[in-house]
């Protein structure tokens, strides 16, 4: 039976997170949104829930699928498109295929939680995500609004602007490497050829600091279990990173659920597994349906599910 | 139980582009409760002639089922039954926008395309084009709207509304608590002479407030079939 549910959960920073909305110059600016406090408008820190929706949900089930179904290496660029960013609309919407949505729906629960794109469909999702409101006094009053009663935030929190910090790297000059040997800089400065470009270069940016905690909601509209599970399923599959910079070990987190009205999350899980394990064939063959290689006919799709099989 | 009342959303997260009509919205919810909205409950068991309709604008209003029955009371102005309910009615406390990123990540699809599929993609413009797509953002406290109809029912409708306006997927528009307070004077159309709602077009001078335009009047506001000359709040 169908149900709509609401989870909250809470997102920890463990190391300096760099979810940025644009530059200044050399300074990335972390991504804010505007908000009421005390009768003024403040610009407080928020993870954008574009960035939750695909770094926490659609990424880690769209990998899982790949992995699940074997498809790695075998998939065409639509296929990708559709399972990674949603898909795109390229093709006139008049005509409708709607078996071919129903389908999509029953193989891939996931898909029909996020929704997504056919080439002439849009399919809407079922899932809503909060942005990631920053844990602090400005936000106080809005979390308790949302938050279950035992989670009331309390007012004396630190202010936002006590959860932002600055980074500075340094990008170096391989030519300035040599520099090292001192006679050679000596030579170096005597010869005056030392008018070359440097590429080396200082870049900052604003960070919130590790430690700060956001608070994440989902609210799943009318789903299944199926449904609920592939979305604990994709979560519990996330890598931890979110923002930029995790190459130098920016945007670490951890996530904790704090309430939901799912009691079991783990059955859910399994029973998600396995429906993917189980519907193996009919996900290859939905998506050599649905995302036909462009060089070929529709009537190819069978050459082209052989390839996805082999 | 009709009578007159103010309809309060108090909002919890910026809205982004602008907020819905009451009917439009009620209208929304009854026609997913109806499975009239989305493709939901599809069964591939049912012939294809009994599943429900996808309402898009190349279908006429004409061809699909109605959902009309909602709980608000209607007015007959120019022929057209419009329902008993006011625009939106907002302050903008700040207004901004916010960017929505999204592109096609090459680096890490390369090896999971088949290698007749690893060729130069072309990513400003087409399909695969990288966005960096501006969202405008009101800061909007609250929503005020008078209706006339049965608080009960509208109250059951919204029930499991928990977000307005556009990109609600992505956490815009989302909705702290709805606020009901019952008012003596009907205020949905006309508020004295001063017009509430997008009306048909009736050549009277004594309306205030209102400017001539073209547009809908009446749910689904985006359906051309709808479309006619308007008087519209302003």
């Amino acid at each position: 039976m169908p149900k709509t549910h609401k989870i909250h959960m809470l997102l920890e920073t463990m190391s300096p997170l760099t979810h940025m909305m644009g530059t200044n110059g050399n300074e990335a600016l972390i991504n804010r949104e505007a908000v009421i406090y005390k009768g003024q408008i403040r610009h407080l820190p928020v993870i954008s829930g574009n960035a939750i929706r695909h770094k926490l949900i659609r990424e880690p089930g769209a990998n899982f699928i790949i992995g699940a179904c074997n498809l790695a290496g075998k998939m065409n660029i639509d296929q990708l498109n559709y399972l990674f960013n949603g898909g795109s609309l390229v093709e006139s919407s008049v005509s409708r295929n709607i078996a071919k949505i129903a389908n999509m729906q029953i193989v891939l629960p996931l898909y029909r939680l996020l929704g997504g794109c056919l080439k002439n469909q849009v399919v809407a999702g079922s899932l809503n995500v909060h942005r990631g409101m920053l844990i602090c006094r400005e936000n106080s009053e809005r979390l308790s609004d949302i938050l279950p009663e035992d989670f009331a935030i309390d007012s004396a929190i630190f202010p936002a602007e006590r959860f932002i910090d600055q980074y500075q790297y340094t990008r170096g000059d391989a030519k300035k490497m040599r520099d090292i040997d001192f006679f050679a800089a000596v030579d170096e400065l005597n010869a005056q050829i030392g008018e070359e470009k440097s590429n080396l270069m200082i870049f900052n940016g604003q960070t919130i600091v590790a430690g700060a905690m956001f608070y994440l909601g989902f609210v799943l509209n009318n789903v299944s279990d199926l449904e609920l599970g592939a979305l604990f399923h994709s979560l519990s599959r996330w890598n931890g990173f979110i923002g930029g910079q995790g190459s130098r070990g920016h945007g670490r987190c951890k996530i904790s659920l704090i309430a939901s009205d799912a009691l079991e999350i783990a059955p859910l899980i399994m029973a998600y597994k396995e429906h993917i394990m189980g519907k193996k064939e009919e996900i290859k063959t939905w998506l050599a349906e649905a995302f036909p290689s462009k060089r070929k006919g529709k009537e190819d799709v069978n050459a082209e599910k052989l390839a996805l099989d082999n | 139980m009709l009578k007159n009342w103010r309809l309060t959303i108090n909002l919890l997260t910026p809205l982004a582009v602008k907020p819905p009509a009451l009917d439009a919205l009620l209208m929304w919810e009854l026609s997913n409760r109806l499975g009239l909205n989305r493709s939901d409950e599809l069964n591939l068991k049912q012939p294809e002639s009994f599943m429900p309709e996808k309402l898009t604008r190349s279908v006429p209003l004409s061809q699909v089922k109605k959902c009309e029955h909602l709980p608000l009371c209607k007015k007959t102005i120019a022929g057209v039954d419009v329902f008993r309910c006011s625009d939106p009615i907002y302050r903008i406390e700040h207004e901004y926008h916010e960017r929505q990123a999204k592109r096609f990540e090459c680096d890490k699809m390369a090896l999971m395309l088949r290698e007749s599929e690893r060729k130069s993609l072309l990513v400003a413009s087409g399909p695969y084009k990288m966005r960096f797509v501006p969202i405008r953002c009101m800061l909007i406290p609250k929503v005020v709207y008078f209706f006339r109809g049965d608080k009960v029912e509208v109250n059951k409708l919204l029930k499991k509304v928990f977000a307005i306006g556009k990109h609600r997927n992505i956490g815009y528009g989302f909705v702290r608590c709805f606020e009901f307070d019952e008012v003596e004077e009907d205020y949905s159309v006309f508020a004295s002479k001063v017009l509430m709602r997008s009306i048909p077009f009736i050549d009277d001078p004594t309306i205030e407030g209102a400017r001539r335009s073209y547009g809908a009047c009446k749910p689904p506001y985006w359906h051309p079939d709808n479309y006619m000359e308007i008087l519209e709040p302003c």
